[in-house]
């Protein structure tokens, strides 16, 4: 009878463990997918304000239709992605980042539009969006670190295996491109400030993309 | 050559502040003295615009022509940002800090003084010592006094010395504070105010409703400093209490808590009030039974912090959620690595952190060896005031 009821016993401890580590990854799954739309917030809202800035820029730097070009692709191809390729993303993500530095280095030699309040405003509320992209980042790594190692530790890889608990890619930064991101770019364009052109209406490829 | 002239006009400037001269009679000794009005002049806006309460005074009793100087000077004696609300200004606690002043300057003029009184105080313990040692049982007979409570007795020697020591370590620190504060031209309190407690716990219960007596708060701070090209006002205290409890053979306990309190002004009213505090099992459960919990896309955060605010979880937790965007956790974070366990209160306008813990623990300083201040001991105490402050600085970018 004792031994019998050892047995129940160790059972059901068995069972509450299993119900324990098997709810414990399904929570873990689940912040890194509620931190996966943390950033995908921020993303979104780069994405919004993007347009906003090349139309500030165009109006004083319509000369600059390249460097315009490039962050309406950049921007383009991290929208184009498929958000379950985290390094595909990560990438796009990077390049639209050192795109945008640019922009923001082309205010440099054209002091109209450096003084412009849009523009100030907009390069504010980007370098604050930035910051809210890599805090993001940083909680949905840690998120991602707290799961992989439930998912290759035991007793949980166990019940990881079995339901087919598979470990999450980290969204990280290239450590060249995080040099990129930090570094303000140092932009020549052969331009004094005794020959920066007019403001005129540009015509730009960046207008059909947008 | 210009340095030379401002440099000896602020020593001219130094030396009649002293006397307590009319400033308009210090300008004309410079005239005197060869430095053109115009570098005086500069030098007495100066003075003013850093709020030096001495000269502020003289201000007030004779008056200046000079518009600049009033402009200063009026600039100045503007009141600064308090959470209590309370009228603060340069000169509010100017008697407590010439109290502070006029002490430092007694043991400046004979740095023996401390060393000295030290010795005499130890004298009783030296006498205590030696009739231990030549009288035969004096120190067992002392010991078995009054029910074993002669112990208490034997140690009374120690006493006036501990209190002395203990007097000079406090007075180290406040001049050390006070310095910074004249410094970083920032409000210094160096007194013990129990009437502000009364004030400040109707406010922040949560965070001040603590202990049953002696309830203060002491070495307080108000000023001004730059955080990315944006102002951050601040008022930084210690708020100090007392638990008094009565275990079960009747034996009163008595424990002084002291805890580190930092209130920093928003740009903006907050929408949602809510508090921030150390997070562990009894809280959690607390929260799951009342169903009140508030877990963020963070597990790192949902780990180390509880959400406390009142309402329902419907109503609140989206405003709680936005308010506390990534940045800002990932800030909290790094405070709580930087400042260990803190409770951070989110109402109207202000955000309030209050940690344990001292500010400033050993000190390079000693006027039982040498009466000055350690600059390392500024230095470090600068260090950690400038961190709380910049971290909040950071937290408030994204809040504003």
């Amino acid at each position: 009878m004792e031994i019998l009821l050892i047995i129940v016993g160790a059972v059901v401890l068995l069972g509450a463990l299993y119900v324990v580590l098997f709810n414990g990854l399904v929570t873990a799954k689940q912040k890194v997918k509620e931190a996966w739309s943390g950033i995908d917030v921020q993303l979104k809202r780069r994405y919004d304000l993007i347009p906003n800035l090349i139309n500030t820029v165009k109006g004083y730097a319509a000369h600059e239709a390249q460097t315009l070009n490039q962050v309406v692709e950049a921007r383009a191809k991290a929208m184009a992605v498929s958000s379950s390729d985290k390094t595909a993303q990560a990438a796009a993500e990077n390049q639209l980042s050192s795109t945008l530095k640019s922009i923001f280095a082309l205010s440099e030699s054209y002091p109209d539009l450096k003084a412009n309040q849009n523009f100030l405003e907009l390069q504010t509320e980007l370098s604050e969006t930035e910051d809210q992209i890599a805090s993001a980042r940083r909680i949905y790594n840690n998120n991602v670190t707290a799961y992989n190692v439930k998912v290759h530790t035991f007793p949980s890889n166990v019940i990881a295996k079995r339901h087919n608990f598979g470990e999450e890619q980290f969204f990280e930064v290239d450590p060249s491109e995080q040099t990129a991101i930090k570094e303000t770019p140092k932009v020549d364009f052969g331009i004094t400030e005794n020959t920066v052109p007019q403001p005129e209406k540009p015509v730009l490829e960046a207008d059909k993309n947008l | 050559m210009d340095n030379d002239l401002h440099q000896r006009m602020q020593r001219l400037a130094a030396r009649e502040l002293k006397k307590g001269t009319n400033p308009a009679q210090v300008t004309e000794l410079a005239l005197q003295q060869g430095i053109p009005n115009d570098i005086a002049n500069a030098e007495l806006v100066r003075l003013a615009a850093t709020g030096n309460s001495m000269f502020l005074g003289l201000l007030k009793k004779f008056g200046s022509r000079s518009e600049q100087i009033n402009a200063a000077a009026q600039k100045s004696l503007q009141q600064v940002w308090d959470p209590a609300g309370e009228a603060i200004t340069l000169n509010t606690f100017e008697a407590a800090q010439a109290k502070l002043q006029g002490t430092t300057k007694k043991y400046l003029e004979r740095p023996t003084l401390p060393r000295r009184n030290l010795l005499l105080l130890l004298l009783p313990i030296v006498a205590t010592a030696l009739l231990s040692i030549f009288v035969p049982g004096f120190a067992q007979g002392i010991i078995q006094l009054d029910d074993g409570n002669g112990i208490f007795l034997f140690l009374m020697p120690f006493l006036p010395a501990t209190i002395y020591v203990g007097y000079v370590f406090s007075l180290q620190r406040d001049i050390i504070k006070m310095l910074i504060a004249q410094e970083e031209n920032w409000i210094y309190s160096p007194s013990e105010r129990p009437e502000r407690w009364q004030v400040l716990v109707k406010k922040y219960p949560e965070l001040f409703r603590k202990g049953n007596t002696g309830q203060n708060f002491q070495d307080e701070f108000w000023g001004t400093t730059e955080y990315h090209g944006k102002s951050v006002q601040f008022w930084a205290a210690i708020f100090e209490y007392v638990v008094e409890s009565t275990d079960s053979k009747g034996r009163k306990n008595r424990s002084t808590h002291r805890k580190n309190v930092f209130a920093i002004k928003l740009h903006k009213r907050l929408t949602s009030d809510f508090r921030l505090e150390p997070e562990h099992l009894g809280i959690r459960m607390l929260n799951f039974f009342r169903k009140k919990e508030i877990d963020t896309e963070s597990a790192a955060f949902n780990k180390t912090f509880a959400v406390f605010y009142n309402g329902s979880k419907v109503e609140k937790q989206l405003e709680i959620v936005k308010t506390l965007s990534p940045s800002v956790q990932v800030r909290l974070l790094e405070m709580k690595e930087q400042f260990g366990r803190f409770t951070l209160q989110f109402r109207d306008d202000a955000i309030v952190i209050a940690f344990p813990g001292r500010m400033m623990r050993w000190m390079k300083t000693n006027f039982f060896l040498r009466v000055a201040v350690d600059d390392r001991d500024k230095a470090a105490l600068r260090e950690r005031l400038r961190s709380v402050l910049d971290i909040s600085g950071d937290i408030l970018r994204f809040l504003d």
